[in-house]
């Protein structure tokens, strides 16, 4: 298999071998990063109008009927967990991988890409706002993704190269 | 050995991450609302009121109407209090009215329709009155 080195010096030599903690931390990260996933992936699958196009590819299969079943017997939700978290819960798996790339450091990168990632769930939303994307605009939606954007941020450290 | 920048593959990685959530941000939210129209917004006390929806079915490569497509309509008090579905079944003429009951103000009813990925659905909104 060839191997590529990581270039260590670029860095200001402050690569360490990555340390037991830290690797139970990504996994930790990234176990949360996907269970946001999967959580805001189940409200679309159970709780979304049928048109969905999760419930539309899950309906194509041979699990349609178990599906349709578990739809009828989920207790009913207040609906900003219906048509907010979702959003949330995505953003809050983006942010997550996000900053798990860039090592959980508070780093001009990661900030960068933090604001993106907030910049893309901004314009998804906004567009809605402007008729340029079908949907509804709501502030809620922005309020929870703002949330999700900047839990994860609490738990970054200073960056420890520049 | 072939060097590569550490923070260059971050970047990349974080490039595809960003396209994965916008492609599947923007597909569920296009596929997820086939065709909207917005009702009227003016208030009024919450009683049942009644709406009448003029809904035409198109064919999209032929531009003809298509008589018995069935058409669900899924009407919603601005996007969160569902407000229950009716099935409207396009028969000759192809303009068929549509009754359907709301518990609910008026302000910011939105009538979604599916399927309309094969069909163009079209609602005229001077047809959306209260009853």
């Amino acid at each position: 298999m060839k191997r590529y080195a990581v270039d260590n010096e670029a860095l200001g030599g402050n690569i360490n071998p990555v340390s037991s903690p830290e690797k139970k931390r990504q996994i930790l990260a990234l176990s949360i990063s996907l269970l946001s996933f999967l959580l805001a992936s189940s409200i679309y699958l159970f709780y979304r109008e049928t048109s969905n196009i999760l419930y539309q590819v899950f309906a194509s299969t041979d699990v349609s009927n178990a599906i349709d079943s578990l739809r009828s017997i989920t207790p009913p939700l207040p609906p900003w967990l219906i048509y907010s978290l979702p959003d949330g819960l995505w953003m809050l798996s983006f942010c997550i991988l996000i900053l798990t790339i860039w090592g959980f450091q508070r780093s001009r990168e990661a900030i960068a890409w933090i604001i993106i990632t907030l910049a893309i769930g901004g314009f998804l939303e906004f567009s809605q706002a402007l008729n340029i994307l079908p949907g509804h605009f709501d502030w809620s939606d922005l309020a929870i993704m703002l949330i999700a954007v900047l839990l994860p941020l609490c738990f970054t450290h200073k960056s420890s190269y520049r | 050995m072939k060097k590569i920048n550490i923070n260059t593959l971050r970047h990349t990685v974080s490039v595809g991450i960003s396209l994965a959530f916008l492609i599947m941000a923007l597909a569920s939210t296009t596929l997820f609302i086939e065709s909207q129209a917005e009702g009227p917004c003016e208030q009024i006390t919450p009683k049942t009121v009644s709406y009448t929806i003029s809904v035409s079915v198109k064919d999209d490569l032929t531009g003809n109407p298509i008589p018995n497509a069935t058409v669900n309509l899924h009407l919603l008090h601005k996007r969160y209090t569902y407000l229950g579905s009716s099935i409207c079944q396009t028969s000759p003429p192809v303009n068929t009215s549509l009754q359907a009951v709301l518990y609910t103000d008026a302000s910011g009813v939105a009538v979604y329709t599916s399927p309309a990925l094969t069909y163009n659905v079209d609602i005229d909104r001077s047809y959306l009155y209260r009853g």
